[in-house]
């Protein structure tokens, strides 16, 4: 009977104590972690303040897709530039659409796509420089193929959280933030002459939409002097933004209002979905879609 | 200098009934009045603002002017009177005619009251009918891709009438740029 007293004691007393110590070691957790926030945060203030870093760093994480659809040759085309150096020059993602029926589509937005590789890096800074780089391989096409063929032309340069924006024909560069999508670039098409003409006019603007060359484009890669926009400024990007660089084989398959639907945490999941998307519904028609998937997250530190 | 580009259109309503006003004195002010709430003294109300801004008071205290407009306008006038240098821009404003300026990269609401101003910034002041179909990321890029306020203001048409067609009410508008490098 002692005997079981006793272990009965010495059980209680075990239980006791385990009892008291689930609180304290989960307190003792907490305050770790209080710990290591704030020293993390100090830490950072530190390196701000001396001037290592001067700010938070958002950070590119990208994924992209190419794929032919219902045609018989792949006429997209698609670059994005190398991590090493990120900090210092940024990172490009360029994607170059074919135009179709002409015979050499597939041939210039890749010949577009390979010789803005070949002058990377490009100065951030000054969009002018590498508009008149842009405007001078569509001048190098046009001696080349004397418009047999033709590309549209939508990239992104990104540096921090800063974005500039190219662009020559009708192709894609998206921005998704806050569950919404927003086409950033201006798109040169016939369409856009007709409603300039009918707003001056002072009319409604459904007659353009109902204009059987209302997708014509105006400019393109190859044009004889194309005229390539382009973000006089940077603009501005957060974290948890997405940016999409697309042909519009994407946009034809997915309304726009809807590819904040495919988006996942992370950009290469965002980009199976929407590859397995397009490619499921089986389009009879489906151009050749490619794009270039950017989610902007902030570094560790 | 201050580059402008004055945008109106009916939409699909029979007849125009608003107003943008430029007045170039020293600076440049230009006022803007919605229709949206006044019915039938649409007309009435819109004169009376032209009459106000054409008048010496326009080179005065923007306050005491808002204070005038105030006075001699319906309750359900709504507006906004802006006065433009290089330097600066002051602007008051009631009900929905507001403006919004792009800033190192950013898209803000245009304060009530003076902000300082740099060479390059963009402006957009307009009724509310023109920014419901504009959100402020289409905004922002479309300044940046514009060499003038008249191309930016023909991209920002090219949006709303993707949406619409430009087929709902009268639309008002004006994009200002900064040229103080020039």
């Amino acid at each position: 009977m002692e005997i079981l007293t006793y272990l009965f004691d010495i059980d209680f007393k075990l239980g006791l104590a385990v009892y008291i110590m689930i609180p304290v070691f989960l307190a003792g957790v907490i305050e770790f972690c209080y710990f290591l926030d704030n020293y993390l945060t100090t830490y950072r203030k530190q390196i701000v303040n001396s001037d290592v870093l001067t700010k938070r760093q958002l950070m590119c994480r990208i994924a992209y897709f190419s794929e032919k659809g219902a045609r018989k040759r792949q006429e997209d085309s698609y670059y994005i530039s190398p991590m090493t150096d990120v900090s210092e020059n940024g990172i490009v993602a360029v994607v170059s659409d074919g135009i179709g029926g002409l015979k050499y589509g597939d041939d210039v937005s890749k010949y577009v796509t390979d010789r803005i590789a070949e002058s990377f890096p490009l100065v951030f800074e000054d969009t002018e420089i590498n508009s008149t780089i842009l405007r001078g391989i569509s001048r190098e096409i046009y001696n080349k193929y004397k418009l047999k063929g033709g590309a549209t032309l939508a990239m992104v340069h990104i540096k921090d959280d800063y974005m500039n924006i190219y662009c020559c024909g009708d192709s894609n560069v998206i921005l998704i933030r806050d569950g919404k999508a927003i086409m950033l670039n201006t798109k040169q098409n016939y369409l856009s002459v007709l409603v300039g003409k009918l707003a001056s006019n002072g009319e409604v603007t459904k007659s353009a939409y109902l204009d059987k060359d209302a997708k014509a484009l105006i400019d393109f890669m190859g044009n004889s002097y194309s005229r390539v926009n382009r973000t006089f400024r940077p603009i501005r990007i957060f974290e948890g933004d997405y940016i999409i660089v697309s042909s519009d084989g994407l946009t034809d398959a997915i309304p726009m209002e809807k590819l904040p639907e495919y988006l996942n945490k992370q950009s290469v999941y965002s980009a199976e979905r929407l590859k397995f998307s397009v490619r499921s519904s089986k389009r009879p028609n489906q151009d050749n879609y490619t794009a270039i998937i950017i989610k902007m997250e902030f570094d560790i530190f | 200098m201050i580059e402008y580009y004055l945008f109106t259109h009916k939409g699909g309503e029979q007849t125009y009934n608003e107003g943008v006003f430029p007045i170039a004195n020293i600076d440049l002010s230009i006022g803007i009045i919605s229709s949206a709430n006044l019915g039938e003294n649409c007309a009435r109300n819109v004169r009376i603002f032209k009459e106000i801004l054409g008048s010496d008071m326009i080179q005065g205290n923007l306050s005491n002017l808002s204070g005038v407009i105030d006075k001699n306008l319906a309750d359900e006038a709504e507006y906004m009177v802006l006065r433009i240098s290089d330097e600066k821009i002051e602007s008051i404003r009631r009900g929905g005619v507001y403006g919004k300026i792009v800033k190192d990269g950013e898209l803000k609401v245009l304060p009530n009251g003076v902000m300082r101003l740099e060479d390059e910034d963009r402006i957009v002041c307009g009724t509310e009918e023109f920014f419901s179909n504009l959100a402020d990321e289409s905004i922002l890029a479309d300044s940046m891709f514009a060499e003038s306020s008249q191309e930016w203001m023909e991209y920002l048409i090219r949006r709303i009438s993707d949406v619409n067609w430009l087929s709902g009410g009268n639309l008002s508008a004006v994009t200002l740029i900064v040229r103080s490098g020039d």
